[in-house]
């Protein structure tokens, strides 16, 4: 399971978590997420995601 | 005689030893005495919790430690004994102490001498934005913008003190006294612009440009006062100072349309090679392109470890030469208008 920074305001997508608000259901890979899914922080569309590769 | 000495309790004339490698830090030698309350600034802003201090070799006596309580005071007069150590930290800054007494004396003292009044102000504006970003708390952020609204208005107002603090700016490298410097750099291009207009809040937008970088407090200390360039992945994480900023100043309640533009816009380039929101052109509003401008001038005035200041002279040609394509051209050309 990988973390995806949003670098328009640092929010972190968990793979683990996915984002349930959303209907994101817990597991879910970034690239199952539906396109017009955004940041649930600040309204970034899926391109400001950049996978965490630095933990 | 060492002792560890907690960075809030250091003192002019203390010596230290700073538990960092020569590469580390910016200072001439990693053991030295203080002799300024700059100095001090300079090294809690390395992000340090304590320091060892050498007071065989300092000028000031060690700390006393707690005094043990008399007889009569284990008494105590209520059931309840509270431990000093349970009870909350007391708050570093809070409104009342935040703004210097002296930068309110200095903005509305009438018999200073433009050059003594700019000194004035500039030193503790620097001093105030040290402690708000030490303390940024929403009641700490919205009394820091409102004294640089008086401040504002000064720099509106008096040309003369105005003139002298765009001449006087320092250049370090830390972000408060960045801060200061883009919103008088900023504010100047803004009054050069707007002179004749009354479309504009000139008081929300002098108190958003010294705000611009306030989302920096969210970001990793280790990553602002590397004395270094930034790779890939540290720049990644700098990148969200913008958005934060513009939540710090919503969740304080402090946050007008002009600041927002300011905090979210001021790193977006006209090519749309900027951040966070890689907008370009026209979708840059002017506020924002006024203190990107004001913003990459005083980066490259600023002393880094890694690299010398610039003069005006030439962080103006390299502007002009190297970054053809990041600013708004009239709007550059009115900038250089002002170091004439």
């Amino acid at each position: 399971m990988r973390r995806y920074l949003c670098d328009v305001c640092g929010y972190i997508y968990d793979e683990r978590l996915g984002d349930p608000d959303e209907g994101i259901a817990p597991g879910t890979r970034m690239e199952d997420i539906p396109d017009n899914w955004v940041c649930p922080e600040c309204g970034a569309t899926k391109a400001a995601f950049i996978l965490l590769t630095d933990e | 005689m060492k002792q560890k000495v907690s960075v809030g309790d250091l003192r002019v004339g203390m010596y230290v030893e700073l538990p960092l490698s020569w590469t580390e830090h910016n200072f001439l030698r990693s053991k030295f005495k203080l002799t300024s309350p700059e100095q001090i600034a300079a090294v809690r802003a390395h992000g340090l919790r304590e320091v060892m201090v050498d007071f065989a070799r300092s000028d000031v006596p060690p700390p006393s430690p707690p005094q043990p309580l008399g007889e009569l005071e284990y008494v105590s007069h209520s059931d309840a004994i509270v431990d000093p150590k349970d009870a909350p930290p007391p708050p570093l800054w809070n409104p009342d102490t935040l703004v210097p007494a002296e930068l309110r004396e200095a903005v509305h003292d009438q018999r200073l001498a433009p050059e003594q009044k700019a000194q004035a102000v500039y030193r503790h504006s620097r001093e105030m934005m040290l402690r708000m970003l030490d303390a940024p708390s929403a009641e700490n952020i919205r009394a820091s913008k409102e004294a640089l609204g008086s401040v504002t208005d000064l720099i509106l107002r008096d040309d003369q003190t105005a003139r002298n603090l765009l001449r006087i700016t320092a250049h370090d490298f830390y972000t408060y006294t960045h801060s200061v410097n883009v919103g008088i750099i900023s504010l100047m291009l803004a009054k050069a612009l707007f002179k004749n207009s009354d479309g504009h809040d000139m008081q929300e937008l002098g108190a958003g440009f010294f705000l611009h970088d306030l989302g920096k407090v969210m970001v990793d200390p280790a990553i602002i006062n590397k004395p270094a360039r930034l790779d890939e992945t540290e720049m990644r994480r700098m990148r969200i100072h913008p958005y934060q900023g513009y939540k710090l100043l919503r969740d304080a309640d402090a946050l007008t349309e002009e600041c927002r533009i300011i905090v979210m816009e001021h790193h977006e380039l006209m090519d749309g090679g900027g951040y966070p929101k890689r907008v370009k052109g026209d979708q840059i509003h002017i506020y924002g392109r006024i203190c990107c401008i004001a913003d990459v001038f005083d980066a490259l005035t600023a002393e880094r470890s890694y690299k010398k200041a610039m003069t005006p002279f030439d962080a103006l040609t390299l502007m002009r030469d190297k970054m053809p394509n990041h600013f708004d051209r009239p709007l550059f050309n009115r900038f250089v208008e002002l170091f004439r």
